[in-house]
């Protein structure tokens, strides 16, 4: 991308362009920006399962682990852990692995 | 009367009680055993079999649910950031899943002899809690168990297939519970 010095048509004071660099800026917010990890309810993963998943993934305690759980359990979902995007990911990846119902979204 | 004694399914060794002082722990961890009959070691290689070909076959439209449940969307409402993760992940997440019903048959299949059912690393133990629960939630999802009240249902139907899910949540149950245990 290109511009041209000047703001209000001012003469110039240099013949060369200025050539600015404009960053894809949705694209750099949106990945230094936190993103959540979120798990969702199913019917059928064990309440035990899940809360262990949890402490092994994420290192928490069995009363963070379990009040988590119950969120998913209960509301529908839980905001399980943030990062930046590929922290996130990696996240989502391994919930996966372990057939959570996970996803990942820009932290409001 | 005679009372048979309850062996547990999936037990962690307190190595304590043979072992006091710690002198012959090798420090690499936990251990395992999983006490299976011969027909459950054939049932459960059986279903990991079927696992297999349901991660490596090309997709049909019976398997097409399955396989959504197993490899669900990171980004659900943006399409784009969606594809090029499935483009870089989805392989990985395959190959993850073969790899883990792979060493889980292999532990189930191996001579009884060897005494691979016995003395399980705590890796090799969450691998089989992973590649159950995944075939547990593949049945679960062919018996239509979406919501709570299915999943109720599902403690009342005796039909094969239910008590099919009910045993392996049973299994899995004692699987969670031996890793949780703290030394």
């Amino acid at each position: 991308m290109g511009g041209c010095c000047g703001q209000n048509g001012d003469v110039p004071t240099t013949l060369e362009p200025v050539r600015v660099e404009e960053p894809d800026v949705d694209e750099a917010l949106a990945n230094d920006k936190p993103w959540v990890v979120i798990v969702w309810n199913d019917p059928i993963n064990l309440m035990s399962y899940v809360t262990y998943v949890l402490k092994s993934l994420f290192g928490y305690s069995d009363d963070k682990a379990t009040a988590l759980m119950l969120d998913v359990h209960h509301k529908g979902k839980a905001a399980v852990a943030h990062g930046n995007r590929e922290e996130a990911e990696m996240h989502v990846f391994r919930l996966h692995e372990h057939s959570l119902w996970a996803s990942m979204e820009h932290d409001v | 009367m005679s009372r048979k004694d309850f062996v547990a399914p999936v037990e962690r060794v307190n190595n304590r009680d043979v072992d006091p002082l710690g002198m012959f722990d090798d420090g690499h961890g936990p251990k395992f055993r999983l006490n299976f009959e011969p027909e459950e070691c054939d049932l459960l290689t059986r279903l990991l079999g079927e696992m297999k070909d349901l991660l490596t076959a090309e997709v049909n439209e019976v398997t097409a649910p399955l396989l959504h449940r197993l490899f669900p969307p990171a980004f659900r409402d943006d399409p784009e950031k969606e594809a090029e993760y499935q483009r870089l992940m989805r392989e990985e997440l395959v190959t993850s899943r073969v790899v883990s019903v792979e060493l889980v048959t292999a532990m189930l299949t191996a001579d009884p002899d060897t005494g691979r059912l016995a003395d399980l690393s705590e890796s090799d133990t969450m691998a089989f809690m992973q590649s159950l629960n995944a075939v547990r939630l593949v049945l679960g999802t062919m018996l239509d168990i979406t919501d709570d009240e299915t999943a109720e249902q599902a403690d009342i139907d005796d039909s094969h297939e239910f008590q099919l899910y009910g045993y392996l949540g049973w299994l899995l149950e004692w699987t969670v519970q031996s890793l949780s245990e703290t030394t």
